[in-house]
């Protein structure tokens, strides 16, 4: 992945993290309803019904059937075999990746000990240093495994279901009352406010995923 | 999921008074809704209980409060504590206890009821 990139990534995730109010938090996790301000209109991303997870589950099968006989859609281990011999081995960054999870984790276990021993808080920074570092290299060998396999058919169908999670979740307040504001996947991909629709997708995540 | 933000919400002095109250006083809730809990609720739990217990150490000054510092040091001393902690450590030492009762040692051995006299202190 080249640095531009790299550069990109992280900015996105800062910026993520700066939007987000403490305070505001603080009410959704009061009562489970993500309200925000976007061009004078007031939304909210609200837990899904069990009939809408119902339907979120019938449109992902129905979406994963047509992704299977797609011809030009790939699985994760077809992309990983074509990359293989064209000479990149993704394995290798996985292998990678689990290395320096072991390390971190030895860095974090030798971190709690001086701790929990109360050695000087000057050896804490050096774990401390040594844990960032190794936190860092994890997270762009992360990017850069799911940019190989963003066009994976996992990865197609992890989207869509995030997208259907998002239309779903999504109300717009009019006057006192709250109502839907995509009717369908198509009235959501229809949509060309992309900051609207981004910030569905990252609140009906937060609140919705694993439901 | 921005976790450095619920982190910081449930390690405010706020959050923690709130959380110890519920455990003490009957019908002080969190949320809104006492069942179906979303995946947020359940993280923000979590942390509760974890700042809960870190707060409970650093009281009893097992631990420095410059722990609260940085979210790595919490969770390195959270994990030590879980895959090694105290427990290991003092283990064989406490395998067995020698205790000076008047004039005579006894010696109690890990899960024995009766204590063996083993010898006599002079």
């Amino acid at each position: 992945m080249d640095n531009s990139k790299k550069e990109e990534a992280k900015e996105l995730l800062k910026k993520m993290k700066d939007n987000f109010d403490l305070s505001l938090l603080e009410e959704w996790i009061k009562d489970n309803k993500l309200e925000f301000k976007h061009k004078e209109i007031i939304y909210r991303v609200r837990p899904l019904t069990m009939l809408e997870k119902e339907e979120i589950n019938r449109l992902t099968s129905q979406e994963f059937g047509r992704l299977m006989i797609d011809k030009n859609i790939l699985t994760e281990k077809m992309i990983i075999k074509n990359y293989k011999e064209k000479g990149l081995d993704l394995e290798e960054l996985d292998s990678d990746m689990k290395k320096l999870e072991n390390d971190k984790r030895s860095a974090d276990l030798k971190l709690g000990e001086a701790i929990a021993k109360k050695v000087d808080e000057a050896v804490w920074k050096v774990y401390e240093e040594q844990i960032n570092e190794i936190k860092e290299k994890l997270f762009l060998l992360s990017l850069e495994k799911s940019a190989y396999l963003s066009y994976s058919l996992e990865s197609c169908l992890k989207n869509f279901s995030a997208k259907c999670i998002s239309f779903m979740s999504l109300d717009k307040k009019t006057e006192e009352n709250w109502g839907r504001v995509f009717q369908s996947m198509n009235d959501f991909n229809k949509c060309e406010d992309e900051e609207l629709k981004e910030k569905a997708v990252y609140y009906s995540i937060m609140l919705n995923y694993g439901r | 999921m921005n976790i450095d933000l619920i982190r910081k919400l449930t390690k405010s002095i706020k959050f923690q008074n709130l959380y110890q109250a519920t455990k003490e006083i009957n019908g002080i809730l969190l949320f809104k809704n006492s069942t179906d809990l979303t995946l947020l609720q359940e993280v923000f739990l979590s942390y509760l209980y974890f700042y809960n217990s870190l707060n409970a150490e650093i009281e009893i000054n097992k631990i420095n409060k410059k722990i609260f510092d940085n979210f790595i040091y919490e969770d390195a001393y959270m994990l030590w504590r879980r895959e090694i902690g105290y427990d290991k450590e003092s283990k064989d030492k406490k395998r067995d206890i020698h205790i000076a009762f008047h004039n005579k040692k006894m010696k109690f051995k890990e899960k024995e009821k009766c204590p063996q006299e083993t010898s006599i202190i002079s």
